[in-house]
């Protein structure tokens, strides 16, 4: 049994399941928090100016992780 | 068999494989997106299949290694290569059939394992090497997806900023690009899959022509360590692309609907969380499945909105295929192996043994058909249920009550056979309050 785990990369193992879970509850985080601040207060009013920039930053910073992702397994980048 | 009759086989049969690969994955990145209406279903198999066509051209670096060390490769012969094909394939439509999300990658590892084990023994077979990149990879994949998918869909629901219709749009289109991401992504992985198969036959036959005829070169031959062919890139990409169009809706209606009725924000959520596993995975050179990884994600999401809706024996079946994956093409390649390696006739009696079983799947999988039309209509996928079904909507008629007549016979009632529900009766809408202070009529009013 020992000898099975011996070939194991638990080190790259740990840095999948950190990644994956940080990754996801960021990009979700960020989608949420881009929802918040394209949404009025109330029904009537619209959201202001600076809160559609604010929730358009948030939406470009998602959009940069999830090409550094895509730029990490394509070899032909590197 | 000489090499010129087998390569050119065997590459056929790598190509149906990496066809029944492609609609059996399908669902992996669209069964979310068509569930929750993100797309329709024909749009979204056909942006699945370019994705996955893009992808395959992207990257070949798993294609130079594609047994990975599971196996030792010098063992290797196109007879091995083409019995661990056909365990694969047939394991694949078998689960089809049954609409389970099982992994491919598992399936043809799987046969390969058998096939080596018939022709090689023990020695053949790497035993840590499978426990390292196939057996925790299993195990730690749907977990490691299921819980980012929990997080997320905990962010997403959180807050009632969340709950209007603007911001469930927003969550459609977000998905709609999450999905695509993870189809891009399953191409650049399972397309190259079966490149490197099919660069393995190449090079085990260039070495063992080498031996009966020095000098010669053939249009398929191939060094070892080289990178595969341009023909072999494109025509793995069009199989795994075409077989994506097809669209493996029996898998999709169990991915989609099967596990736990999903909206947009949630379908969101695991598409992220299995975007962010696959992605970090194939960076870090730990391969995970995407058939586990996004059913993880779907039971996650499923979880953090609505516990009690998870369909737990959806989940249980899903697991035993995934228990069984591995053994069960094991077996059936090794069986392949085992008649292939008798010589000419027993190379063609598995090819007709392939033919027959995927002919019989087919026969009895359009008994109960599953297609862009009906994919979203139900959360089950059945097997051999419509015989019984047939009985029971085709009453006998009762000799002793007249027909009814032309105008009455399409109305539901007529058609219904019997309603156990009590009928609701209308409620009356109540009259408002006589006021205690009766307003005074208006002028003109009266």
């Amino acid at each position: 049994m020992t000898n099975l785990m011996i070939g194991v990369d638990w080190w790259a193992l740990l840095q999948v399941t950190v990644v994956t879970i940080v990754a996801s509850a960021a990009i979700a985080g960020l989608m949420s928090l881009a929802n918040w601040f394209w949404t009025p207060a109330t029904d009537s009013e619209q959201p202001t100016r600076s809160r559609k920039a604010v929730g358009w930053v948030l939406m470009g910073v998602m959009g940069v992780i999830v090409l550094g992702g895509l730029y990490l397994i394509i070899p032909y980048f590197h | 068999m000489s090499p010129e009759i087998i390569v050119p086989i065997v590459i056929l049969v790598a190509l149906i494989f990496d066809f029944t690969n492609g609609f059996h994955d399908s669902a992996n990145a669209m069964a979310t997106s068509v569930a929750t209406g993100a797309f329709k279903p024909k749009i979204a198999v056909a942006l699945a299949a370019i994705m996955n066509l893009v992808g395959a051209f992207l990257s070949t670096e798993v294609a130079k290694t594609i047994s990975s060390g599971i196996v030792d490769d010098s063992l290797v012969s196109p007879e091995t290569v083409f019995a661990a094909l056909v365990g694969a394939i047939l394991w694949n439509l078998l689960t089809w059939l049954f609409g389970l999300p099982s992994s491919s990658s598992h399936a043809i590892f799987g046969a390969l394992i058998g096939a080596v084990l018939i022709q090689a023994g023990m020695a053949g077979v790497h035993f840590s090497v499978v426990t390292s990149k196939i057996l925790l990879p299993a195990l730690v994949a749907p977990f490691v997806a299921g819980v980012a998918s929990y997080i997320g869909t905990k962010i997403a629901y959180h807050g009632e900023h969340n709950a209007p219709k603007g911001a469930k749009r927003r969550y459609r289109m977000a998905q709609r690009v999450s999905s695509l991401l993870v189809a891009l992504a399953h191409g650049t992985s399972d397309g190259q899959k079966t490149m490197g198969i099919i660069t393995l036959v190449l090079v085990a036959a260039t070495l063992s022509m080498r031996e009966t005829h020095p000098g010669q070169i053939t249009w398929w031959s191939q060094e070892p360590g080289t990178s595969p062919h341009w023909w072999v890139i494109l025509l793995a990409g069009l199989a795994i692309a075409a077989g994506t169009y097809s669209g493996g809706w029996r898998i999709m209606r169990t991915m989609g609907k099967g596990m736990a009725d999903i909206e947009s924000p949630q379908g969101f959520a695991a598409e992220t969380a299995s975007m962010s596993a696959i992605l970090a995975s194939s960076h870090l050179g730990f391969g995970l499945s995407t058939t586990h990884v996004v059913s993880g994600a779907v039971m996650g999401t499923g979880l953090a909105r609505t516990p009690g809706e998870v369909r737990w024996h959806t989940a249980g079946r899903m697991l035993v295929a995934w228990l069984l994956t591995l053994p069960a093409a094991a077996l059936v390649g090794a069986g392949a192996a085992w008649l292939a390696h008798q010589g000419a006739w027993g190379f063609v009696a598995v090819l007709v043994v392939l033919v027959v079983c995927a002919l019989t799947i087919k026969i009895v999988a359009s008994r109960n058909h599953v297609s862009s039309e009906n994919v979203n209509d139900s959360s089950e996928v059945k097997v051999l249920a419509k015989a019984a079904l047939t009985t029971q909507t085709s009453p006998i008629p009762n000799p002793f009550v007249p027909p009814l007549p032309q105008k009455l016979a399409n109305h539901p009632m007529a058609t219904t056979p019997l309603r156990l529900t009590k009928l609701k009766k209308p409620k009356k809408k109540k009259a408002p309050p006589k006021s205690l202070h009766p307003r005074r009529p208006r002028r003109g009013e009266q």
